[in-house]
C-alpha cells in the first residue's frame, strides 16, 4: 500500500514539474534548414518569407518570393501585412552571423504569432545549398576601400576631416559609437541619404563589417565621391580598443 | 605605321565581328526564333550604335561572340524593339562552367552577393589581363582591400617589383573560389589554419622555386617535425600554430625587418598571442630547426645523438641480456640433459619447504604504477613521434585529442619521475645495507643487481 503511495507521489510530482517547465519555457522559433524551406516552397505551402534585413539589402538580393520587412519595422507593419496570426512566417538574415531574423522572430512570438520559423544560416546557407536569389533593384558593387581600426585610430588622432556614418540600429548606436559619428540606420538610408554632404569624406561603420560594403556602394552611386568603410565594423574596433587599453 | 596596322586590324576585326553577328542573326544558328522576325540588314549595332558596342566590343575578349550568345533571352527582334522582351541578367556560367562552379563557394558571392561583372566591370569592353597576371590580380583586389598591410607584405611587394614567382592575392586566397575564412569571421579557425598552411607549403616545398631565392625548401619538413607541425598534421589544427600564426597573414617580412612579427623585438608579443606566463628565454624556441645541423643547432643535435644512443644502447643491452638468459635456461638445460644430469625439479610443499613471498604489496603497486605510467607515455608519445601513420590519429583520438594526450603525458612523466627517485632511494644508490635483509633469500634472482660487499 505504502509503495503505491510512493509511486503516485513521484508520478504526480513529475507531471507537475513537466507542466511547470512547459509554462516556464519561452516559445522558440522553429529552425529551418535551407532544403526544408525549399521543399515547403515547392509544395506551395502557405508560407510568408520575410527578409529581415534593410530595404536596400532586400531589394538588392533576396530569396525568390520574399517580402522586405526590416527588423525595426516589423511591429509597425505587422498588423496590416499579417493580420492572421496563425500564418506561417519564415524570417531570414543576410549572413550567418546576423541576429535580426532571430530577434524579429522573438518579437513576433511575443505578439501572439503562433507559427514562426527562422532560416538557419540565412542567405549564405541558402546559396551554399545551391539555391538562387533574385534582385529587384541591384546596387552595382563599386570599389570601396576599407580601413582597419589601427588606421582609423591614426585618422582620429590626426583630426582628419571625416564624416563617420554609423548605419547600425539606433539602440546600438546609443550604447556607444565613434567620436562625432552620426547615425542613419541602414533600413532608413534609402530615405535619408540626401542628408549627407557630397563634398566630405564619409566613413561607413556597421556592426561586423558585413553590411557596410553594400551601403558604401550605394552612397557612391548617389554621388558621394569619397567613401571608405571600417573593416570588421564596430566589433573589430572594440576588440582593437580594448586590446589597446590593456596595453 | 604601327598605329595604322592597329587601326586596320581593329577595323578588320569589327568587320569580322559584324559579319559573325550578322551571320548569327541570319543563319539563326543561335537564335532560331529570330530568323523570321529580323529585318534583313539589321544587326544589334544598328540600334546599339555607341562607340562601346561598335568599336570596343569587337576588340574585347568576347568580340567573337554574337550579342545573343550571352543575351540568350532575346529571341525576337520585334519583341525586343517594342520593349516586350527585356534582357535578363546574363548567366556567364553557361559558358564559364568551371568558374561558375568555383564561384558558388566564393565568400564575395555568399556574403556580398557579388556577380561576375562586379569585378569584371565594363564587360562589353573587357580585355584579357595584360601579360603580368599577378600584377593584375593585386590591382583588382586592392581596389577594395586597400589596407596598406596587404600591399606592404613581402610577397606583394615582390610581385610589384616584377618577381613573377612571388605570391599574389589569388595564390593564397583562391581566384574565383575565395573561401569564407574571412578574418573578421573567426568562425573556422581549424579549417582556416589548415587551408592557409597548405597554401604556404605548396610553394615553400618547391625546391627549384625556393632555390632561386636562396631559401630552403626543407623548412616545411622541419616545421612538420615540431610539435606544432605534428599536431596540425594529426588532425588538431585549432590549438597549434600554423605558418600564418607566427609569420602573420600579410606582414610576412624577413627576421631582420623591424616591422616583421619574427623580428627579435616582436617575438614576446608574437608567441604571447597563444602562450602565457613564459620566461623571456621561451622565445628562443626554434620553430623549424634542422636537428642534423650541428653547427646551427648544437643543443638539438647533441640531444638527438644522445637520445638515439640511449635508445640503441638500451635495446642492445636488453637483446644481449635476453640472448644470454635464453642460453642459460634452455641451451644449458639441454646440454645437462644430454650429459645425463637429472633435470632439476621444483621442491614440493609436501617436502616441508615453505613458499616465500618474493615481492611485497608495495613493490607490486610500484610495478603496476610503472607499467601504467610507461604505457601512458608510449601511447601518448608514439602517435606524435610517428604522426604520419594512420593509427596515430586513432590513438590520439582515444585520449580525446592532442591537447588531452599532452596532459596525460605530463602526468605520466611526473609519476615515472617520482617512481624512479623512489626506487633509486630504495636500491643501492642510497641504502646499500638494507637490501639484502629486505629482499631475503631470493636476492640473487631479483631484478635489481646486487652490490653487496
Amino acid at each position: 500500500m505504502s509503495r503505491m503511495k510512493w509511486v503516485w507521489t513521484v508520478a504526480l510530482l513529475s507531471a507537475l514539474s513537466a507542466v511547470s517547465s512547459v509554462q516556464a519555457a519561452e516559445p522558440a522559433p522553429n529552425l529551418l534548414e535551407p532544403a526544408e524551406l525549399r521543399q515547403m516552397l515547392e509544395r506551395g505551402e502557405d508560407t510568408v518569407l520575410i527578409d529581415a534585413m534593410s530595404h536596400l539589402e532586400c531589394m538588392d538580393h533576396s530569396i525568390p518570393g520574399s517580402l522586405c520587412v526590416a527588423d525595426e519595422e516589423f511591429l509597425a507593419k505587422a498588423p496590416k501585412l499579417f493580420p492572421d496570426k496563425n500564418r506561417h512566417l519564415v524570417f531570414y538574415c543576410g549572413s550567418n552571423r546576423c541576429c535580426r531574423s532571430g530577434e524579429t522572430a522573438a518579437m513576433a512570438l511575443q505578439h501572439g504569432y503562433a507559427r514562426i520559423s527562422v532560416l538557419k544560416g540565412g542567405i549564405p546557407a541558402w546559396k551554399k545549398a545551391g539555391y538562387g536569389t533574385v534582385s529587384q533593384e541591384r546596387i552595382p558593387r563599386l570599389p570601396v576601400a576599407s580601413i582597419k581600426p589601427e588606421r582609423l585610430a591614426r585618422w582620429l588622432l590626426e583630426k582628419r576631416d571625416l564624416l563617420i556614418l554609423d548605419i547600425r540600429r539606433e539602440a546600438r548606436f546609443r550604447e556607444g559609437h565613434l567620436p562625432g559619428a552620426i547615425n542613419i540606420p541602414l533600413f532608413r538610408l534609402h530615405e535619408r541619404y540626401q542628408e549627407l554632404p557630397l563634398n566630405r569624406p564619409v566613413l561607413v561603420v556597421d556592426d561586423r563589417g558585413l553590411r557596410s560594403f553594400l551601403a558604401s556602394s550605394y552612397l557612391v552611386r548617389k554621388g558621394i565621391a569619397d567613401v571608405t568603410r571600417l573593416f570588421g565594423g564596430m566589433e573589430r574596433w572594440q576588440e582593437y580598443d580594448s586590446a589597446k587599453k590593456k596595453r | 605605321m604601327g598605329d595604322m596596322r592597329h587601326s586596320m586590324s581593329v577595323r578588320v576585326r569589327i568587320m569580322l565581328a559584324a559579319a559573325v553577328l550578322a551571320g548569327c542573326w541570319f543563319a539563326g544558328s543561335s537564335v532560331p526564333a529570330a530568323a523570321t522576325s529580323v529585318e534583313p540588314g539589321k544587326s544589334c549595332q544598328s540600334c546599339h550604335d555607341d562607340e562601346l558596342y561598335r568599336a570596343r566590343f569587337s576588340g574585347s575578349v568576347h568580340g567573337n561572340d554574337s550579342c545573343t550568345s550571352c543575351h540568350t533571352d532575346i529571341r525576337s527582334l520585334q519583341a525586343h524593339m517594342t520593349g516586350k522582351e527585356k534582357p535578363a541578367p546574363v548567366n556567364c556560367g553557361s559558358c564559364h562552367q568551371e568558374i561558375a562552379r568555383e564561384f558558388q563557394k566564393n565568400f564575395h558571392y555568399l556574403q556580398e552577393d557579388f556577380r561576375c561583372t562586379d569585378c569584371h566591370r565594363g564587360i562589353h569592353a573587357l580585355k584579357k589581363a595584360d601579360s603580368n597576371f599577378k600584377l593584375a590580380v593585386i590591382k583588382k583586389c586592392t581596389e577594395c582591400h586597400a589596407n596598406e598591410e596587404y600591399v606592404a607584405s613581402g610577397h606583394a611587394e615582390s610581385v610589384l617589383k616584377g618577381n613573377q614567382d612571388s605570391a599574389a592575392c589569388s595564390d593564397c586566397h583562391g581566384l574565383h573560389d575565395t573561401r569564407v575564412y574571412h578574418t573578421s569571421l573567426e568562425t573556422y579557425p581549424g579549417e582556416a589554419r589548415e587551408f592557409y598552411t597548405r597554401k604556404c607549403k605548396k610553394c615553400h616545398t618547391d625546391k627549384a622555386l625556393m632555390g632561386r631565392f636562396g631559401l630552403s625548401a626543407d623548412m616545411v619538413k622541419y616545421y612538420e617535425a615540431t610539435y606544432h607541425g605534428k599536431v596540425e598534421e594529426i588532425g588538431y589544427p585549432t590549438r597549434v600554430a600554423g605558418c600564418a600564426d607566427c609569420h602573420t597573414s600579410h606582414n610576412i617580412l624577413p627576421k631582420s625587418d623591424t616591422r616583421s612579427s619574427i623580428h627579435p623585438s616582436n617575438l614576446i608579443a608574437n608567441c604571447g598571442r597563444c602562450h602565457q606566463g613564459f620566461h623571456a628565454r621561451f622565445v628562443a624556441y626554434k620553430a623549424h630547426p634542422n636537428y642534423h645541423d650541428r653547427k646551427n643547432y648544437p643543443a638539438l643535435f647533441w640531444t638527438f645523438v644522445l637520445m638515439s644512443g640511449l635508445l640503441i644502447g638500451t635495446f642492445l643491452f636488453f637483446w644481449v641480456h635476453t640472448a644470454l638468459w635464453w642460453r642459460k635456461s634452455y641451451w644449458g638445460k639441454d646440454k645437462r640433459e644430454k650429459l645425463g644430469v637429472e633435470p632439476e625439479k621444483l621442491p614440493l610443499e609436501s617436502e616441508g619447504l615453505v613458499p616465500v613471498q618474493r615481492f611485497t604489496l608495495k613493490e607490486r603497486m610500484i610495478h603496476v604504477l610503472l607499467i601504467l605510467s610507461f604505457m601512458t607515455l608510449v601511447m601518448t608519445g608514439f602517435p606524435l613521434k610517428y604522426h604520419d601513420v594512420p593509427w596515430a590519429g586513432i590513438l590520439i583520438g582515444l585520449w580525446g585529442g592532442a591537447h588531452m594526450a599532452g596532459i596525460f603525458h605530463r602526468i605520466a612523466a611526473a609519476l615515472l619521475s617520482v617512481l624512479f627517485l623512489y626506487v633509486a632511494w630504495l636500491s643501492f644508490l642510497f641504502s646499500r645495507g638494507d637490501r639484502g635483509r629486505r629482499v631475503g633469500s631470493s636476492a640473487s634472482s631479483a631484478p635489481i643487481p646486487s652490490v653487496r660487499t
